[in-house]
């Protein structure tokens, strides 16, 4: 056999276990669980067929439109925020220096805590006579409503999101970072090259692979935003902070209405492959070339 | 490792395998975890199964806020619930439509239904027959900081005005004159229908066919709520915990009142706050007029699909009546009113103290048990709120909104109220 | 030399006011567990109480079966874990350096899993597993959590921007996949795989909506389903729940500490000529 069947054949059996793990276990279960979209099933007693009901009363639910609109705000303030922060801390940390390990730690740390220990401390700091209004008040800043807001409890959302997730894409970036090899750094600082140089010619580019599974990841994360809404403020004030995953699993499991809420899964799924697609074809696949 | 690992995992699967094979069958009873008072349940459970060791009883506790929601709702949707849980009144319809519940009228006498308060009877009691027993009674009323009340020279207001009134002196920058429930919950919903109700209004009128929520009662206890939480602000617009009935903000002194039920009584024992305190009934919407508190508490209910159907209602029957547990549950355990009139003769000892005097006397005789409208009802009712105490919403558009869609909903409904 | 000690200082300054930023919900969970119930929501906060209550700590091993939970979870996501790293690897590397057709299409359908909200295939993986006869036991809980394309897109990432040199003389030497993969690219692999061991560890250590559903007997519980149901409908015993929050947060730190100096390592092409 040619060295190109021997790779062929090595290609699937490393491929097998995660395949069929896949498939049993996510693959089989979403297209059960998207099936019910086409009936209405309260959780108890029969299905009843309904074809894309479902579908057409989604875009004519207010609170649906009102729960993508919410979600489509927040994703394009997490992407960017994400990616902008976690680069910048793992630059920052990436060189060995003394007490460094303590800083990665604590960079680290909050990705380690639970969401609902975050959440309280959050719902503490973030009340109107609260840590974060008396910090304001300092500079003069009058009193926010911040959570008991319609127009502020978002971005408390994002900010609950951002501290429990940037220390974790910090350690891909810091992964990703180590993937370039030191010889390309000691050649350029032969040549004489700044620290800017370093980054847009070196740096940047070769970390496109990494780059495009932040990307990719957290643009899934914010689509699927579910639990720090569901710690925070259970969606309040008045939807404000109701995202389609999260307005899904309330339409299933408080409103018993699974069908509707299989629906609106659906759709969430095909707006995220949809997405993907479209980076994937624009990045390359993040392959470096 | 590879090795050691098979090997754990093959112990594993043996013990695992030996555990089926168990001859006795097993009576699942869910309740969500309560870890207070759940000993005083485990500690029958284990009597039952050792006086029964073929038909013992599994008692598993799943964490409050996935109860209803998540476990129970995956459990029935793969077909197979538990035999015993307990439902509270806002789910027993929808379990009774479907037919899950079991009936009890064959099981009890005369004299035992007769027993029940009739606010517990209420709560049982579906097309006239009995679906489940009644665990404990739960009324709101308003809990107050007596020491600042002396401080401030502020007496116990008679109506909203009064009420309002008093939480307008009582807020500062560092407290809350009147903590009520903004979270968009269940549980919001039932702290509002005190108000309701004490302004004389309704949500459906007696047969289930018309919504009566779009009235001037309504709008005014709408209005309260949002002079309450935007006008005069004494109500805070969002609260560090997940709800007001937990009530450590009180405790905390993060509000000056609190509405919360009489659960609250222990806790305040337990964990006292640092000023002398009370409760008064939420005053009617003027004076002299009637003030309506909610009664709420759950249910333990059997599953008629239970292939251990006699079993369960076996062992439900013999913790009701044949032990103490209602009477620890209430006067021990926690601190709720009982539901049957014998259990409340029994511990009238307790009961005489003077913390539960106002409960039981001014509270109790006109309190309403809690409603046990839909889902979909709640959502029309949460809607209106929400949107009156975050979205500026006129409390008139608010109600009529929400009576309209509850109308809606009302022409498609066929199940039972 | 002054130059370089302000870049230096600047930059310690910089990272300082983070870490505090970072630290401060830490301090506050750590001085909410021994808070009296009075301090816990009092305006003004309290910083440190004047009646400390350090009973929280053990309260929360005599009140639950907390040490039971603790070796639950370790059990559970430490399996996970080692089981997830072999095989994603293998995936990645297929998914990356090997060339068959359909690769791609695979890439894209396997990355696709990650779109589904879990909420949608809750209740079908459930019914699944209760047919498999998996419910209430350890299989329920480690089997579904090993696939997860998270990791395999992680590492395929990885293995796009590692260098052909690297493997062109293996390959000229006739060495065959498998050697390559296992004496090669697995070794050098150890940046990433020590990022994935902390995250798998992680997700399936803080792992809530399943283990919730799937097991039911208090001794198989998971940490923080366990920690959820301390307290009751209306009592939140909130000293207790954070410290026993704050404490089954150390583990994976601790795990962190100890593989972050993998994170770090270098690819040098001169560790390759050995």
């Amino acid at each position: 056999m040619t060295r190109k069947g021997k790779e062929i054949i090595a290609g699937w059996i490393f491929l097998l276990p995660d395949l069929v793990g896949l498939a049993i276990f996510v693959m089989f279960p979403a297209i059960l669980g998207f099936n019910i979209s086409l009936y209405n099933w309260s959780g108890l007693g029969q299905m009843k067929f309904v074809g894309f009901t479902n579908y057409f009363k989604m875009f004519q639910d207010p609170i649906f439109i009102r729960s993508l609109t919410v979600t489509i705000k927040y994703v394009l303030m997490f992407v960017p925020l994400n990616f902008l922060i976690s680069l910048a801390l793992a630059l920052l940390i990436k060189k060995p220096s003394k007490g460094i390990t303590f800083f990665r730690t604590v960079y680290f740390a909050p990705v380690a805590i639970s969401l609902v220990s975050i959440a309280f401390v959050w719902s503490y700091i973030f009340q109107q006579n609260g840590f974060f209004n008396s910090v304001l008040s300092i500079f003069g800043i009058p009193s926010q409503t911040l959570l008991g807001s319609m127009n502020q409890a978002l971005y408390i959302v994002l900010a609950l999101s951002l501290y429990a997730s940037v220390g974790y894409f910090m350690v891909i970036f810091l992964a990703g970072l180590n993937d370039i090899p030191e010889e390309y750094y000691d050649a350029a600082k032969v040549d004489g090259a700044s620290f800017w140089q370093n980054f847009w010619y070196i740096t940047f580019p070769l970390l496109k692979p990494t780059s495009f599974f932040v990307l990719i990841i957290s643009l899934i994360q914010g689509f699927q935003l579910f639990d720090q809404v569901y710690v925070l403020t259970g969606g309040g004030p008045f939807y404000a902070t109701s995202t389609i995953v999260y307005y899904a699993f309330q339409t299933a499991f408080e409103y018993y209405q699974f069908g509707y809420a299989a629906a609106m899964d659906f759709l969430m799924f095909i707006i995220l492959v949809v997405l993907s697609l479209i980076l994937y074809k624009v990045l390359k696949g993040g392959e470096v070339k | 490792m590879k090795v050691r690992l098979k090997v754990v995992v093959s112990v594993l699967l043996i013990l695992v395998l030996a555990s089926f094979i168990s001859l006795a069958t097993t009576i699942s009873f869910w309740k969500f975890t309560d870890t207070y008072g759940d000993p005083l349940i485990i500690k029958y459970v284990n009597e039952w199964n050792q006086l029964h060791p073929n038909t013992k009883v599994d008692f598993v506790e799943i964490p409050w806020a996935q109860y209803t929601t998540t476990k129970l709702s995956a459990a029935f949707a793969s077909g197979q619930g538990p035999d015993i849980f307990w439902v509270s009144p806002g789910d027993e319809l929808r379990y009774y439509n479907a037919g899950v519940l079991q009936s009890f009228d064959k099981y009890l006498t005369k004299a035992q239904i007769d027993d029940m308060f009739p606010a517990a009877r209420d709560k049982v009691t579906i097309a006239g027959h009995v679906w489940g027993l009644p665990i404990e009674l739960e009324p709101l009323a308003i809990y107050y900081n007596k020491t600042l009340f002396e401080q401030e020279h502020i007496s116990i207001p008679q109506d909203w005005n009064e009420l309002l009134e008093d939480a307008q002196k009582l807020t500062t920058k560092d407290r809350w004159g009147l903590i009520l429930d903004p979270t968009p919950t269940y549980y919001e919903l039932f702290t509002f229908y005190p108000f309701l109700w004490s302004a004389g209004g309704s949500v459906v009128n007696s047969d289930w066919t018309k919504s009566t929520f779009d009235s001037t009662a309504a709008i005014a206890a709408l209005t309260f709520y949002q002079d309450a939480f935007d006008k005069y602000k004494v109500s805070p617009k969002s609260i560090p915990t997940a709800g007001t009935n937990d009530p450590s903000t009180f405790i905390s002194g993060f509000g000056a009142m609190q509405e919360c039920g009489e659960w609250a009584i222990q806790q305040l024992e337990v964990n006292p706050p640092k000023f002398k305190w009370g409760y008064f009934p939420i005053p009617p919407m003027t004076k002299g007029g009637t003030s309506i508190s909610v009664v709420g508490g759950w249910i333990q209910v059997v599953n008629k699909n239970s292939p251990v159907v006699q079993d369960a209602m076996d062992f439900t029957l013999w913790l009701f009546f044949k032990t103490d547990f209602l009477k620890q549950w209430c006067t021990v355990q926690n601190s709720k009113l009982p539901t049957f009139k014998s259990i409340y003769e029994s511990a009238k000892d307790y009961y005489n103290s003077p913390d539960w005097k106002v409960f039981i006397d001014q509270i109790l005789p006109t309190a309403q048990p809690e409603p046990r409208y839909t889902p979909e009802m709640d959502l029309a009712l949460e809607n209106a709120l929400q949107s009156v105490i975050f979205g500026n919403v006129s409390p008139a558009v608010a109600a009529k909104t929400a009576a309209q869609q509850i109308n809606n909903f009302l022409s498609t409904y066929t199940g039972a109220h | 030399m002054r130059k370089l000690d302000l870049k230096q200082v600047t930059k310690y300054i910089i990272m300082s006011i983070i870490a505090i930023i970072f630290l401060f919900p830490l301090y506050w969970m750590f001085v909410s567990a021994i808070k009296p119930v009075t301090d816990i929501f009092a305006v003004p906060p309290v910083f440190w109480p004047k009646e400390p209550v350090w009973g929280h700590f053990a309260e929360v091993f005599e009140q639950l079966p907390f040490a039971r939970w603790l070796f639950n979870t370790a059990f559970v996501a430490g399996t996970i874990t080692v089981v997830a790293l072999f095989t994603h690897s293998m995936s990645a590397y297929s998914l990356s350096r090997l060339h068959y057709r359909g690769r791609n299409l695979m890439f894209i359908i396997i990355i696709s899993t990650l779109m589904v909200p879990f909420s949608a295939v809750m209740v079908p993986l459930f019914i699944l597993v209760r047919t498999f006869g998996w419910v209430n036991t350890y299989w329920a809980l480690i089997i579904p959590g090993i696939p997860n394309a998270f990791g395999i897109f992680l590492l395929r990432q990885f293995y796009i921007g590692i260098p052909r040199e690297i493997e062109e003389a293996a390959i000229i030497d006739g060495a065959s996949v498998f050697t390559i993969f296992f004496r090669i690219i697995l070794p050098i692999s150890k940046p990433i795989l020590a990022a994935l061991a902390v995250f798998f560890f992680l997700a399936n250590w803080n792992n809530f909506l399943w283990p919730l559903i799937v097991i039911n007997s208090n001794s198989l519980k998971m940490i923080q389903v366990g920690i959820a149901g301390y307290g009751g409908q209306y009592q939140n015993p909130w000293g207790d729940i954070m410290a026993a929050d704050f404490m089954a947060m150390l583990p994976t730190l601790i795990i962190f500490i100890f593989l972050q100096r993998y994170l770090v390592t270098s690819i040098t092409m001169s560790g390759l000529k050995e």
